[in-house]
């Protein structure tokens, strides 16, 4: 797709490019620098742990990162940027990381077309690649039910974009391959937190329209991961003697295709309204993350003050729901050599199961300190229906099922 | 004496009255806006213009272009962006944040005098940038007005 994208025009573009990059690499390069952060702290009235942060204790982890951005310009067509960010580990409990989080090289032969080489995040949400600045959007923070679905991950690989302008719009076309090894937080009752990683090959699509007061965009994203720990996913499980079940076998690869829907409309008046809608579609397992969700905000923004509503909702398929269900059901006849094991096994196996019933509904406001910074202020009411993997169950103890979690957040966030 | 004073506060009057009706200064009616461009630039659209300043076009008839803009919170800047973009100082800014954290391109130059815009068009191969009608020198090639 890519080779159909780029022409031959393009090409000996790129090859002149390359030639005048080599030659401005002698003369001044413009150096631009930025910087932004948000402080933020997060607190709910229920012991246990949602969204790997957020309990009864306030903390600071859940929302607070920091980043400074280098831009380079060698030549009028190249550029090139860095980003470090500082944020709470992704790999291990109670650490930080400092991490160079986009390093990439970009080529903008014309007005039509951007070639990107090198990490960056894929534009796959309407708030993807910004979503660490929390200065540019009003939102304490974008809904996890949509969000956490397909993190957003910074890739390393090529990103094409080709840009139509049209009379009062433009559209664009984004294309992107690359690969990245995603750390994903594992939570078992019975053995607390623990984080693996997979490598992961994403290859996507994402078009977007925009005019002055509306942008809609739909993405197409396919992942293919190899899992780095043993011994993979389980593929299924199955009823076995005693009213058992057993695993019906072990991968090592699993796939996920997952599609986006998004709009965001500035109606008038300081109204706006976003909406997001994703469906994630996971093969060669029936235990993977199976979900559709999406949010709706409605914003109105009011000189400084823009207080907003929003819901959301993110939900397993039933499929996953009953085999979850059944897997939570399991009474371990008390006779059996080594009942307690077996019940842990088939426990942790209900627990590993990236299950999602979860609405939430919200009411917050950011005010404008400056054009450059924000305040921000969130109540956030969740359901948690049959359970949800957000949720960190107290160990020894049933599953957190039909509960509800209140969150209030609160962030200073800049950019400059 | 009656009367000079009478005469005073008559004359007084006549000047301040365009003031007192639109609410501006006398001299902000001249300040007209005009986009001034290195002397290869060709006239230019509105559209064109608006693009070119917010990093949608890159090039234009195959030149390379390189917007300049006046300093944050000039009158000049703030005239300009209510002229021609259509925007307030406070959502360009914006923009231009969200366009550098979608890693797409950083804000143009911005130079701080008048004549460090003109000497930065004049010598800069593409430079497109926009001064007060009153500033525009002779000779400049001027390639949009409102």
């Amino acid at each position: 797709m890519l080779h159909t994208l780029c022409s031959s025009k393009v090409r000996r573009r790129l090859a002149a490019g390359l030639l005048a990059l080599a030659g401005g690499t002698a003369q001044a390069v413009d150096l631009s620098w930025s910087a932004f952060g948000t402080i933020g702290a997060a607190v709910s009235d229920r012991p246990f742990t949602y969204q790997q942060y957020v309990s009864d204790r306030p903390s600071f982890e859940r929302d607070t990162v920091f980043g400074a951005q280098v831009d380079a310009q060698f030549a009028p067509e190249w550029s090139a940027t860095l980003q470090a960010k500082l944020a709470p580990s992704q790999r291990k409990a109670d650490r930080w990381d400092l991490s160079a989080s986009w390093a990439f090289v970009s080529w903008r032969p014309s007005n039509e077309w951007l070639v990107r080489v090198g990490k960056l995040r894929m534009p796959f949400y309407l708030f993807s690649e910004n979503l660490d600045v929390g200065q540019s959007y009003e939102l304490a923070r974008m809904p996890m039910e949509t969000y956490a679905i397909a993190p957003a991950t910074d890739t390393t690989g090529l990103y094409v974009t080709r840009t139509w302008m049209l009379p009062a719009s433009e559209l664009n076309l984004d294309v992107f391959s690359g690969k990245a090894r995603v750390y994903h937080r594992f939570f078992m009752r019975d053995t607390g937190e623990d984080f693996k990683y997979v490598n992961t090959q994403l290859s996507g699509a994402v078009l977007t329209w925009r005019s002055d007061t509306l942008t809609l965009r739909t993405a197409l994203l396919q992942a293919r991961s190899k899992l780095g720990f043993e011994p993979g996913y389980t593929v299924d499980w199955a009823p076995g003697p005693y009213g058992l079940y057993m695993p019906t076998g072990f991968t090592d690869r699993i796939v996920n295709d997952i599609f986006t829907l998004g709009a965001d409309w500035r109606i008038g008046g300081g109204w706006r309204v976003l909406a997001e809608y994703e469906r994630n579609i996971q093969h060669k397992t029936e235990l993977g993350a199976n979900t559709y969700g999406g949010h709706v905000a409605l914003l109105k923004t009011i000189d400084r003050w823009t207080p907003y509503v929003v819901v959301a909702t993110l939900k397993s398929t039933s499929a996953q729901r009953k085999l979850r269900n059944e897997l939570l059901g399991v009474q371990v006849p008390g006779f059996l050599p080594g009942a307690d094991q077996i019940a842990a096994g088939i426990r942790m196996a209900a627990d590993g199961i990236p299950f999602y019933d979860q609405d939430s509904i919200g009411l917050g406001a950011s005010y404008a300190l400056t054009p450059r910074s924000k305040i921000k202020a969130e109540w956030m009411h969740t359901h948690i229906g049959d359970g949800s993997v957000m949720v960190d169950s107290p160990p020894g103890g049933p599953s957190i099922a039909h509960k509800s979690i209140n969150v209030l957040s609160l962030s200073y966030s800049f950019a400059f | 004496m009656q009367r000079l004073s009478f005469l005073k506060t008559l004359a007084a009057l006549t000047v301040a009255a365009p003031l007192l009706i639109t609410g501006l200064p006398a001299r902000a009616a001249d300040r007209i806006v005009v986009i001034v461009a290195h002397a290869a630039v060709r006239k230019l659209d509105a559209a064109t213009v608006r693009r070119i300043f917010t990093g949608k076009t890159v090039e234009v008839d195959g030149l390379r272009v390189v917007p300049v803009n006046a300093a944050p919170g000039s009158g000049l800047r703030q005239r300009f962006l209510a002229d021609y973009l259509e925007t307030s100082e406070d959502d360009y800014l914006a923009y231009w944040t969200v366009r550098r954290y979608v890693g797409k391109g950083t804000p143009p130059t911005e130079l701080r005098q008048p004549a460090d815009i003109i000497d930065f068009v004049s010598r800069t191969p593409g430079a497109i940038g926009y001064l007060d009608e009153a500033d525009v020198p002779r000779g400049m090639n001027v390639v949009l007005r409102p």
